[in-house]
């Protein structure tokens, strides 16, 4: 079932929750809604699934309006964060609830019911545990049951609110893992809401970019990540160094570096330098920034750095390392390194909504010169 | 070399010091109020000699007293228990203005001397009353009958019941609702299924207190019953009369009679609660 979202707005008294949010989902698509907390990603997914009423435009399931149906004619399957699992009940008896609870002459019988709950559990892999009570079960498995208890009603469309905030990071893993297997078996159309980019870039066939009530950027996970439409977007997806930029004859300078932009792109500007782009000197190099090294950490398959830089050293910049070359380097704490953009992303702030920024290389000709202060620092 | 240490069992080390003496203290307070009263208490009766005590407490006036005092408490604390929790779902759930108020006035019969609450609800309840004179035409009288009884023992019990049932409302999250609601149940399912089973711990244990304050209730009623023997007199009343007789055994059986029936109905609804969790 494709779901159609049509101008849809939501203002709490003067607080717009959602401006004016279009988007097409195919049937059979699991979108990621992605965004900040505040960003209205899960009002949106609660006006989908009909929890929450906009303040004015309509949601259409397979062309059908849905706006004034309430919550139980909707048929969508609803996946908590927090599972909202009924308590008092059996593992079995939460997945039945909603098979129970419909009306006489739609109900199926006791026997047809256990079979099919039995079906769902043995599809979550919670067999074994139909007779223990929510309060024995880990949270990973809390949220199998909430995902098979909406599974049971044979819903419409899947909507998960942060399917796996309240999980430990290698159970998530796992459930995400799991989940989009269990989604590509049952090719159900499913919205899920995250605040985490890893997430929704792994787990979603288009993510949502989602910023203050407005779609930043629609895309499937790689299209998103690779070309950001949007300052917000480049920000939001992973780690960045963020730095005032001045433009003049179609360059922009900036702290570390500076790089050639388009004429469309004029003053104010902003560049962004992912810590991965950024090289680190042990000597003075061309165009490189002097600065103090004032951190290092050395677990992970990457050495993270910061480096003190600018006037009186108050710009802390994140740089990741490799640990080859961190090795290479041989950073000390208090030691002065230069540091040098590789590559940056510069947004004109005046038209911060529309796509600018182009991604270009820093000037490669600078000299490397691996400890030896040759060459001299760019009169910026 | 065998000291007491090796004897007992050996207690796993806790991060709360001090629980030697917290027990100890425990034991001593509790003997010292609760058990050492209650004990002169269950030892009085016996001067009567076993068939004398029987005697006493099947004397047809004490039953009479017995059957008033135990079912009126438990028609209040149903009462209670049915409109304390749509008072407390109404405080949990809802915004309106005057809401500190409402919750403030929850917890009046509390403060309210008893006897002052029983002069004001006979005042209102009198045939010549606001509300009695109202009643009147339809033939229904409560002051000095059995009813005024209930009223009374509803008025005091109320509190009870919704502050046990607050703090449990506010707990149950509304995404438990909504699941229900989203999984195709009607409000009166979604109540029923849901939420009243979540609640029902906290609801029998305000049934209880409600039940147990009502049982040894005198100040309120003896205003509004009228304190017909056989009629509208409870035993607590009894008792005090037995006692401004002399008959102080007579007095004793009383009590203990209704010791032992309070402590059998608080035992029943315990273990309820007792299956219910454990269900």
């Amino acid at each position: 079932m494709d779901i159609q979202i049509q101008g849809i707005n939501k203002q709490f008294g003067s607080f717009t929750a959602l401006g004016n949010i279009d988007l097409t989902i195919a049937e059979g698509e699991l979108v990621a809604l992605l965004g900040p907390s505040g960003s209205g990603k899960t009002t949106l997914l609660r006006i989908i699934a009909g929890l929450e009423q906009p303040t004015s435009g309509s949601i259409l399931f397979g062309g059908e309006d849905l706006i004034g149906q309430s919550l139980r004619e909707r048929q969508v399957g609803f996946v908590f964060q927090h599972y909202a699992l009924f308590r008092h009940m059996r593992v079995f008896d939460n997945v039945a609830f909603g098979l129970r609870v419909k009306k006489r002459r739609e109900r199926r019988p006791e026997s047809e019911i256990r079979d099919r709950v039995m079906r769902l559990l043995r599809l979550v892999q919670l067999e074994p545990f139909a007779h223990r009570y929510p309060s024995q079960l880990s949270g990973g498995q809390r949220q199998r049951v909430a995902l098979a208890r909406a599974l049971a009603i044979e819903p419409r469309v899947l909507l998960l609110d942060e399917p796996f905030g309240a999980l430990d990071a290698k159970v998530r893993k796992e459930l995400r893992r799991w989940l989009r297997g269990l989604h590509d078996e049952m090719n159900l159309t499913s919205v899920f809401v995250t605040h985490d980019q890893e997430e929704a870039l792994e787990l979603a066939d288009r993510v949502v970019v989602m910023d203050h009530g407005r779609i930043e950027q629609i895309g499937p996970p790689s299209e998103v990540y690779e070309h950001p439409a949007t300052a917000f977007t480049y920000e939001f997806l992973g780690n960045v160094n963020r730095f005032d930029c001045r433009i003049n004859d179609g360059r922009a300078t900036f702290l570390i570096g500076e790089i050639t932009v388009p004429d469309a792109i004029g003053d104010p500007a902003v560049a962004y330098v992912r810590p991965h782009d950024i090289d680190v000197f042990a000597g003075r190099v061309m165009s490189g920034e002097p600065g103090i090294v004032r951190y290092v950490s050395a677990a992970g398959p990457l050495a993270k750095v910061e480096v003190a830089v600018g006037k009186a050293d108050n710009r802390l910049i994140e740089v990741e390392l490799s640990r080859p070359q961190l090795h290479h380097l041989d950073l000390k704490v208090g030691q002065t390194v230069y540091v040098r953009a590789r590559k940056a992303r510069v947004f004109s702030l005046a038209e911060n909504r529309h796509p600018s920024g182009e991604a270009l290389s820093v000037k490669s000709e600078a000299i490397y010169d691996d400890g030896q202060a040759a060459a001299v620092a760019s009169g910026r | 070399m065998t000291s007491l240490a090796n004897v007992l069992p050996r207690r796993a080390p806790s991060v709360l010091p001090g629980f030697g003496p917290a027990l100890g203290f425990t034991l001593s307070y509790l003997g010292l109020i609760v058990l050492i009263p209650l004990a002169a208490l269950v030892l009085r009766p016996w001067e009567l000699g076993f068939a004398g005590f029987v005697a006493a407490v099947t004397e047809p006036r004490v039953l009479a007293a017995l059957r008033l005092s135990f079912g009126a408490s438990l028609i209040a604390a149903a009462i209670n228990a049915v409109f304390g929790l749509i008072v407390a779902w109404i405080l949990v759930r809802y915004r309106f203005p005057g809401k500190r108020v409402v919750d403030a006035l929850v917890d009046l019969p509390f403060a309210l001397p008893t006897a002052v609450a029983g002069v004001a609800l006979t005042a209102l309840y009198a045939p010549n009353g606001w509300i009695g004179s109202l009643l009147q035409p339809l033939g229904i009288q409560v002051a000095f009958t059995p009813l005024g009884v209930v009223v009374a023992l509803t008025f005091i019990g109320l509190p009870f019941v919704v502050r046990t049932v607050q703090p449990v409302l506010q707990d149950l999250e509304r995404e438990v609702e909504e699941a229900a609601a989203s999984l195709g149940a009607s409000r009166l399912q979604t109540m029923v299924r849901v939420i009243l089973p979540a609640i029902l711990p906290a609801l029998l244990t305000g049934f209880a207190l409600a039940l147990a304050r009502a049982v040894g209730e005198y100040g309120s009623v003896i205003f509004i019953a009228g304190n017909m023997p056989m009629v509208s007199e409870i035993a607590p009343l009894l008792i005090v009369i037995k006692l401004e007789q002399y008959d102080y055994a007579g007095a004793a059986a009383v009590g203990v009679a209704m010791l032992i029936i309070a402590f059998a109905m608080l035992l029943v609804l315990n273990l309820l609660q007792r299956w219910n969790r454990a269900r």
